[in-house]
């Protein structure tokens, strides 16, 4: 099965996107400037922006580079204080989109929990949402609402964004209570929501469906449910991913029945708000869901079945998609060497 | 034995129906075995009722040679073996059924003695040696007997004991054979042999006897028992004898013989005496001109000593080259020594600093000495039956045994250096040469965390790259995958700006990464595993923890302590 890992890691080298990469630095470069005028068109309005992080897939280490629309995206905070914020949550969003707007960003739009645009000239997305921090506490609050929503559905909403973050990147784990995760386990499970992601852009073609199977979902699920797989004769990311997808499809409370081959899905923030997060289209994602998922753990299943490295690169060609290595007889694990490192041996 | 319970048994005996009488503190027990009435004296002595109560059988010259039963010059009573307290659960809650059931065995054991008289005969040859010493009376140090089994007669030599001690080696009267001796010229035991403070010399032999005749019976004097085991003797052994005596005059002389039993082969000695110097006793017309006595001897051959102290007899044919004499390879080397290996090669291009003291197996006196010819010097003053060579200093480093010629001659090759770099080029020959001799690696690492130990069986799959391939990246790596500790930490440690580093771990690390090294060098030397394989031994993180050192990922979750996991990876592109 170490061939077939080495394929694996090869996958997973050309599907990340990390902090060194060109795209992602483009993006920063953009994310960076934009920031700064947020900041000032902020303060003009007399809520200065106190702080602001990353949130999304780059703030857990996920993130991907898309093979629908080359894009890169990049998700944000920006934080203000409790007492400057305006009573109209909309406001410092249709700030956010004047500030896209006059900076090269085509048609910028007011999502309900944030504002969302794609640069003309460059691969780049992004997405801002705005808190306030409350002074009280400390805790978040999320500006909802779409531009055209009545008053019912323009709110402040209580949110932990840090938190959800530091629920996904704790090692606890959720399928042991014996163990916590150890730093190779982690990493594991970062490659395992780096797979799944890119099953799923690759599996649903259609961009609607693919765009109601958030990544946030796959990730809570995925995280509840890791299976890590490292033993002595080194990482199995197949039958990690395998066990996930068991976990998921079968231990976990996420898939409904409602007859007729129909499921909903459920799948619950675990953080504040704790809404759910596929709500309004649960049974419409989770029908298609159990099945393409149903279909990937049988395949996987087909992988841990076969010996032949070829059929096993073709097997997760399939689901995977082209950038998964061919099997390639003559090709010898190879890496740049170090030169040297300090080990522990001594005698 | 107490008051109380000492009427409660004699209480428990009369329910019984058993005869008894007390006599001063002892309970006498009368029994009727065809006929004749024997009795039996429970003695106030022992651990009784935290041990078996002890019977002697009275009267016991009366009734000559008895199995179980033993029998002295000094009074005419014999003790009855019904067990070795040591080694029996004794249930001292209840001493009167403790007694009653001793009992019981004591005079079955007394019944068949007297009543079969094979079965008599058939004991008292199996324990040949114990009813030899009860005719021992002689008040002398005992021998050492460094002697091999041979056929026929041999020459020996006794070196007296010390006249200045009481007590140690020097009390020992050593029995050597006059040629060479089977054990290594630098043991202890043969180095006090030689030494000037043993004055005397005694002439002797050894003879081996292929009829054995029963022991002396109580009251049978030793002269009449070799008369009547020396006519039981071949006519040629007896003429052989013969001639030995009429070349050999002596004042003292001793007998050693040996004979092959069914529980293995019994050894024992007469010391004969004369107030003239005379032909020795080797004949019949001889014998009366001496005085004899019983003696009893320790017998220190290889056949003896190695399986009783836990060694192989078939690992004395084995050579091993240890290469790396420091912490772990010195422990190596003595357990090696412990399991009977007869055949070592050292090598180490380092000297014993006193910095060394308390982590190496060496004396602090061997400062400043190569450290492989101090433990060859060290390891045969302990071990008898081996053979030590050294390697020249100049070319003992690993690197240095990239020659086919040199690792052909080794059954086996341990390499703890502990250096990452020399090994895996080490390995590489190995592998591309194709030498067929098995290397096992070992190192351990440091603040007690644990050490590993690699057997690269050539005739297998897997080979020490398969260590060295990332268990993430599936790639070559320059650090071990089976480590315990994150690389690229800053570990080693200087004391008192001396300019040298040391890692911290200790005496106890190295031994037990010696142990998991040993077990599997003799389970290789042995032919019982057939591939390559790992054992690693996880300690503790403690002493980590407390220094901030990153742990790995199978540090955490290690789980096959101690086990032989395969090693063998797809990967390596050194054996694959």
């Amino acid at each position: 099965m170490s061939k077939l890992q080495s394929k694996y890691n090869k996958f997973h080298k050309t599907i990340k996107i990390s902090q060194q990469d060109d795209e992602y630095k483009k993006a920063k470069e953009k994310d960076d400037l934009i920031l700064s005028k947020i900041k000032i068109a902020f303060k003009e309005e007399g809520y200065p922006v106190k702080s602001n992080f990353r949130v999304g897939s780059f703030a857990v280490g996920s993130a991907i580079k898309s093979i629908c629309d080359d894009h890169s995206d990049i998700d944000r905070a920006i934080v203000i204080s409790e007492e400057d914020s305006p009573e109209d949550p909309l406001a410092p969003k249709k700030v956010i989109k004047s500030v896209l707007k006059k900076h090269g960003f085509k048609t910028p739009l007011i999502k309900k929990p944030c504002v969302t645009a794609d640069y003309e000239s460059k691969p780049i997305h992004l997405d801002y949402t705005v808190y306030k921090k409350l002074s009280w506490c400390g805790g978040y609050e999320l500006a909802i609402g779409k531009e055209q929503s009545n008053e019912d559905n323009k709110y402040w909403d209580e949110s932990e964004p840090k938190e959800l973050l530091e629920w996904i990147n704790n090692n606890v784990n959720h399928k042991s209570f014996l163990f916590d995760l150890t730093n190779d386990e982690y990493d594991q499970f970062i490659r395992i929501i780096r797979y799944l992601k890119r099953w799923r852009d690759f599996t649903y073609t259609n961009e609607k469906d693919r765009a109601l199977v958030y990544s946030i979902g796959l990730t809570i699920m995925a995280r509840e449910q890791f299976v890590p797989h490292i033993g002595d004769d080194g990482a199995n990311d197949n039958k990690a991913f395998e066990d996930t997808i068991r976990n998921i499809l079968n231990e976990g409370p996420y898939f409904i029945s409602k007859g007729d081959d129909k499921y909903d899905l459920e799948v619950m923030l675990p953080v504040s708000p704790y809404r759910e997060v596929f709500q309004n289209h649960g049974v419409t994602v989770g029908t298609k869901l159990y099945k393409q998922f149903s279909k990937l753990l049988n395949k996987l299943e087909k992988v841990e079945e076969t010996r032949s490295l070829k059929k096993q690169c073709e097997i997760l060609r399939d689901l995977l998609g082209d950038d998964f290595p061919e099997e390639d007889v003559s090709s010898k694990a190879s890496s740049e060497s170090a030169g040297y490192v300090g080990t522990t041996n001594v005698a | 034995m107490l008051p109380d319970i000492h009427d409660k048994i004699t209480q428990y005996l009369t329910e019984k129906g058993v005869s008894w009488e007390v006599d001063d503190d002892s309970i006498i027990i009368s029994h009727n075995i065809q006929g004749q009435t024997i009795k039996l004296a429970a003695d106030n002595e022992g651990k009784f009722p935290h041990g078996l109560p002890v019977f002697r059988l009275l009267n016991r010259h009366h009734y000559g040679l008895m199995a179980h039963i033993d029998w002295n010059h000094d009074n005419d009573k014999g003790t009855v073996c019904i067990g070795h307290t040591d080694s029996i659960s004794c249930d001292f809650n209840s001493p009167v059924i403790l007694f009653y059931k001793a009992l019981e065995n004591a005079i079955d054991i007394v019944t068949k003695s007297l009543a079969d008289t094979a079965y008599n005969k058939t004991e008292i040859l199996n324990e040949y040696v114990a009813h030899w010493a009860c005719s021992s009376n002689v008040d002398e140090h005992s021998l050492i007997c460094m002697v091999p089994h041979t056929a026929g007669i041999t020459d020996l030599v006794v070196r007296s004991a010390s006249k200045q001690t009481t007590c140690g080696l020097d009390h020992y009267q050593i029995i050597l054979p006059k040629d060479k001796n089977e054990c290594n010229d630098g043991f202890s035991i043969l180095q006090n042999a030689k030494d000037n403070k043993r004055q005397n010399k005694h002439k002797s032999c050894s003879l081996e006897i292929n009829n054995l005749q029963l022991p002396p019976a109580p009251n049978e004097s030793i002269n009449e028992w070799w008369k009547k085991q020396l006519k039981a003797l071949s006519p040629k052994l007896q003429s052989d004898l013969k001639n030995k005596s009429r070349i050999t005059k002596a004042k003292i002389f001793y007998i050693i013989f040996h004979s092959k039993i069914s529980s293995g082969t019994a050894w024992f000695s007469i010391k004969c005496t004369s107030k003239t110097k005379q032909r020795i006793p080797l004949t019949l017309d001889e014998i009366d001109n001496w005085k004899l006595d019983a003696c009893e001897v320790k017998v220190f051959s290889k056949e003896n000593i190695l399986p009783r102290g836990g060694g192989q007899l078939d690992l004395q044919k084995k050579k091993v080259c240890i290469i790396g004499c420091g912490s772990i390879g010195g422990h190596i080397a003595n357990q090696l020594c412990t399991s009977g290996v007869g055949s070592l090669h050292l090598a180490d291009p380092d000297w014993f600093d006193i910095e060394n003291t308390y982590r190496h197996v060496l004396n602090p006196n061997k400062c400043g000495l190569s450290k492989a010819i101090s433990l060859k010097a060290e390891l045969e003053y302990t071990y008898p039956y081996l053979t030590i060579e050294t390697q020249d200093i100049k070319n003992s480093s690993l690197l240095d045994f990239r020659e086919t010629k040199i690792l052909d001659q080794f059954d086996l090759v341990i390499v703890a250096v502990g250096s990452p770099t020399d090994e895996r080029a080490f390995n590489e020959f190995m592998v591309k040469n194709g030498v067929l001799t098995p290397v096992i690696y070992t190192w351990l690492e440091g603040y007690g965390v644990g050490g590993h130990s690699v057997l690269v069986d050539p005739a297998t799959d897997g080979c020490l790259s398969c260590c060295y391939i990332d268990n993430t990246s599936c790639e070559p790596s320059l650090s071990p995958n089976l480590s315990f500790i994150e690389g690229g930490q800053v570990l080693f440690r200087n004391q008192g700006g001396c300019g040298s580093q040391f890692m911290p771990y200790s005496n106890l690390d190295a031994m037990q990464t010696a142990l998991i090294a040993s077990k599997l060098a003799l389970r290789s030397l042995n032919e019982e595993i057939g591939r390559s394989m790992t054992v690693s031994w996880k300690g503790n993180s403690y002493m980590a923890n407390a220094n901030n050192i990153k742990l790995t990922h199978r540090f955490q979750r290690f789980d096959k302590n101690l086990q032989e996991i395969p090693l063998v990876r797809e990967e390596c592109d050194v054996c694959q």
